[in-house]
């Protein structure tokens, strides 16, 4: 536990130094950038298009082009890039997702900047580690753990896959998360429990900055659960196993980050990798779990073969009710 | 670092805090406390004290989960209730603590039959040890010397009176103080019904150091009858041991170590005008049948009950007439410290009368003696054969209902372990068998014998209709061998914590038709938390 905990704050220094690092260039947004002009891809030539004028044409924009966004284009117009002077656009540029629009600083968001290319497939797709801390509220979980939570880690992968707006989105996610503890009961068993569950889940994110993201998440799956008693009597272990559906609710907060840029720039958010941190909080639940235990099938077919029919017994349900913390690393393309 | 970073930090290191203090219920980190189990009719019940709950297990369907039954706190003691389906449990009771409630002591009836409410009667006083009459109707329960004797006060000779057949009330159990000169009690016998001048009635018998306690057990309210057995001023530990009852000439019998005598306790009835309470006085006779008398036994000889008294140190046995005193002493060949009287024919002889066996099991003879009681008192050293057994005998377990007794010998390898002891032919016929008999048990209608080996997976079992032994390999070594009186099921019983019961057909055991269940005192124990 203590490796989790600092493993928790150094992932929390981690992206906190890197975010502290990144409002520096931020924060200007009225002053002249002193990084270089953007370059800007080449189209493909058109016909009767000169390549040659097409890569002049940056150097007739202004340096702030960036910061200075397009004085004609309209507040919610397609982000798109105004073409520079001399140069035809292509008729048909390809995008994969729904046109955001540009950034309109009446909105009054510090820092926020326009984004005028579709952000495509990157940032959209997100792989996750997870960590979840699960307090079941059934006293019956206490048989496989000293404490009353149940720390639990896993993976998940998530697409944005509605863009209900520039800054609301919602991802569709699969994930696989798994959990075990172990403790000595009755001060003479074993009890070994773990579980696996494979859920499906959606989350509503709303980009409130750039790297500040609030977010709800429901979440639904089934989960297989075993547990062993044993002892050292010489007799066979106690296994058995049972399924359960397993559903959640919960709201949080992603703070994103890149690893190397500036965290205001929203180009830097979608065109490459970025680290997020997801805390969120909520309500599991599950339906209960009966557990019938028998002795372990022997390993040797013959032995197995050869046992006494033999009954196990009901040791009672496991309550699937826990609020959680979750606690996830991610990485967005 | 921006205060909503210090949040997630802040939130993340609580959580985890959380997760690693926060405790689960206790009741799992109790220990079990599981007593021998007790074989009803058709179920066996198991007793957990450490979570009051007495698990009865239907061997008749054993998939089905145990039936649980609550109990007091503080199980110590269970045992079938004698001529019913039901087990009686002792539970001490809990003195209190921090967080704990004091509980009184308590006797809990769990019945065989699924449906059938418990039934609880508060002693009140943390007794260790319960006797009950024969038929099973009442109990007595009562401190014993020894085992776990604890409280501020308590007074040893205290008891409560149960009547079984009644339902708990104030009046139901009894408690009362039973007279002491300075003694705890031993052990407690109860009579069969007694010829008494107001009618048929159960006496118990309560031994203590020196003296035996008299009590009319159908008039709880009456007072004790206390009898020494020493003088005061005598420095022998006069320790009563045994108590056999002549129900017809009402009569209780007692013997005690470091006594030479039988003490005879003729209950004579008192006149009504006299009695104050009971309706008997006991006159007390003290029997002389030689130098430290080491078991006894009553038969019929045709104008009264005798006492049959072998003693191994004088090498003889005594036939006493305790209504006229009269002590008849027959010379033995071989020393003999055990008694077992049986009817039977004898070679020679077609006529089914008593006759005895006398023998000795501390491994220093390997002849027995026959004696055969029909005028015994006349007829004395003729009416007695010595027969050779061929090894040292260091137990007997007797089969009366099939003339058996089986015998066991000291283990040495290439002899035979058993003898099967033929009462009417007088032969003996070997069986080899490496088994101690403490564990042997008699199955149904005694058509066998199964005998569980002190360590090892293999249950032996002898054919008492042909002699012809066989044996059961199981998956688990053995601690006890559990026949059931009212199903064709020998439960055998395996030493695991959680529960471990092979279940074999008594009349053709065999490994094809055994099934096991294992487990059941684990039975809902994830619910032990909510308690």
């Amino acid at each position: 536990m203590r490796a989790l905990s600092f493993f928790v704050l150094v992932l929390t220094a981690l992206l906190g130094a890197n975010h502290a690092a990144a409002q520096v260039p931020a924060q200007p947004s009225a002053q002249p950038s002193t990084q270089p002009p953007p370059q800007l891809v080449p189209p493909a030539p058109v016909d009767g298009a000169p390549l040659q004028s097409a890569m002049q044409a940056p150097q007739s924009a202004p340096p702030q082009n960036v910061m200075q966004a397009p004085q004609t284009a309209p507040p919610n117009a397609p982000a798109q890039t105004a073409p520079p002077q001399g140069w035809v656009a292509p008729q048909a540029a390809p995008t994969v997702a729904p046109e955001r629009a540009p950034f309109d600083e009446s909105d009054g968001e510090e820092g926020y900047e326009d984004v005028s290319e579709p952000i495509g497939l990157a940032g959209r797709l997100a792989i996750n580690a997870t960590l979840d801390v699960l307090w079941y509220l059934d006293t019956a979980n206490d048989a496989f753990a000293r404490s009353r939570g149940l720390t639990s880690g896993g993976f998940s992968v998530a697409l944005t896959t509605i863009d209900f707006s520039r800054q609301l989105l919602l991802d569709f996610g699969l994930g696989w998360r798994t959990e075990s503890s172990q403790t000595v009961v009755l001060q003479a068993f074993n009890a070994l429990y773990e579980s696996h569950a494979t859920y499906v889940d959606a989350t509503l994110r709303f980009e409130l900055t750039p790297w500040f993201v609030p977010r709800a998440r429901v979440s639904a799956g089934l989960q297989y659960l075993s547990a062993t008693l044993s002892n050292n009597s010489g007799s066979s272990p106690l296994d058995g196993g049972a399924f359960a559906f397993v559903s959640s609710v919960g709201a949080g907060v992603e703070l994103l980050g890149r690893l190397g840029a500036g965290l205001t720039s929203r180009e830097s958010q979608t065109a490459a990798l970025t680290l997020a941190l997801i805390v969120e909080g909520g309500l599991v639940v599950g339906t209960n779990s009966s557990l019938t235990l028998a002795p372990r099938e022997p390993v040797d077919d013959e032995v197995a073969a050869d046992r006494l029919p033999v009954v196990g017994t009901n040791i009672g349900s496991l309550g699937g009710v826990a609020p959680y913390l979750h606690i996830s690393g991610a990485l967005r393309f | 670092m921006s205060r909503a970073w210090q949040i997630v930090a802040l939130a993340g290191v609580v959580a985890l805090g959380a997760t690693s203090c926060a405790e689960r219920a206790k009741e799992f980190d109790t220990a079990m406390n599981v007593l021998p189990p007790v074989a009803l009719g058709a179920s066996l019940v198991y007793v957990d004290s450490s979570v009051q709950t007495a698990y009865v297990l239907d061997v008749t369907r054993p998939e089905a989960a145990p039936r649980e039954v609550a109990l007091g706190r503080g199980a110590s003691f269970v045992a079938r209730r004698n001529e019913h389906d039901e087990a009686l449990v002792l539970c001490r009771g809990e003195r209190g603590g921090v967080g704990v409630d004091p509980e009184a002591s308590s006797l809990t009836v769990v019945s065989g039959t699924a449906g059938a409410a418990p039934r609880t009667y508060v002693l009140g006083s943390p007794f260790n040890a319960i006797a009950q009459t024969p038929d099973g109707a009442r109990a007595i329960v009562h401190f014993r010397t020894g085992e776990g004797l604890a409280g501020l006060l308590f007074n040893p000779n205290e008891i409560a009176i149960v009547d079984l057949e009644a339902e708990p009330s104030a009046t139901n159990p009894v408690r009362r103080t039973v007279r002491s000169f300075g003694g705890v009690p031993s052990a407690v016998f109860f009579s069969p019904s007694m010829a008494l001048a107001e009618g048929p009635r159960t006496l118990a018998v309560i031994l203590s150091d020196a003296y035996v306690t008299l009590l009319d057990v159908d008039n709880a309210d009456r007072p004790e009858i206390t009898v020494p057995l020493a003088l005061p001023e005598d420095p022998r530990a006069v320790l009563p041991v045994q108590v056999l009852f002549d129900a017809d000439d009402p009569t209780v019998y007692v013997r005690a170590v470091a006594s030479d005598d039988i003490f005879a306790l003729r209950l004579q009835e008192v006149p009504a005008a006299e009695r104050a309470g009971n309706d008997f006085r006991p006159s007390l006779s003290q029997l002389a049948v030689g130098s430290r008398p080491n078991d006894m036994a009553l038969f019929d000889a045709g104008d009264g009950q005798r006492l049959i008294v072998p003693s191994r140190a004088s090498r003889n046995v005594s036939i006493v007439d305790a209504r006229s005193s009269s002590v008849t002493t027959i010379p033995l060949d071989v020393p003999a410290d055990r008694v077992l009287v049986f009817d039977a024919t004898a070679p020679g002889d077609p006529e089914l009368s008593p006759r005895a066996l006398l023998f000795t099991t501390d491994g220093s003879a390997s002849s027995i003696s026959f004696v055969d009681l029909v005028d015994v008192e006349e007829r004395r050293g003729r009416n007695v054969e010595t027969r050779a057994i061929g090894r040292p005998i260091v137990g007997a377990l007797p089969l009366l209902a099939r003339g058996l007794l089986v015998l066991q010998h000291s283990s040495a390898t290439g002899a035979p372990g058993l003898s099967l002891l033929d009462l009417a032919a007088r032969t003996s016929a070997p069986i080899f068998a490496d088994v101690p008999l403490e564990n042997a048990k008699f199955g149904a209608n005694e058509t066998r014998i199964f005998v569980a080996p002190s360590f090892g997976p293999r249950l032996g079992f002898l054919d008492l209709g042909t002699f012809v032994p066989g044996e059961v390999r199981l998956d688990a070594s053995i601690t006890a061998v559990l026949p059931l009186a009212d199903a064709p099921i020998v439960a055998v019983i395996h030493g695991d914590l959680a529960g471990h019961v092979t279940l074999l057909d008594a009349s053709d055991p065999r490994r094809e038709t055994a099934r096991s269940v294992q487990g059941f005192l684990l039975s809902n124990l994830l619910a032990r938390g909510d308690e």
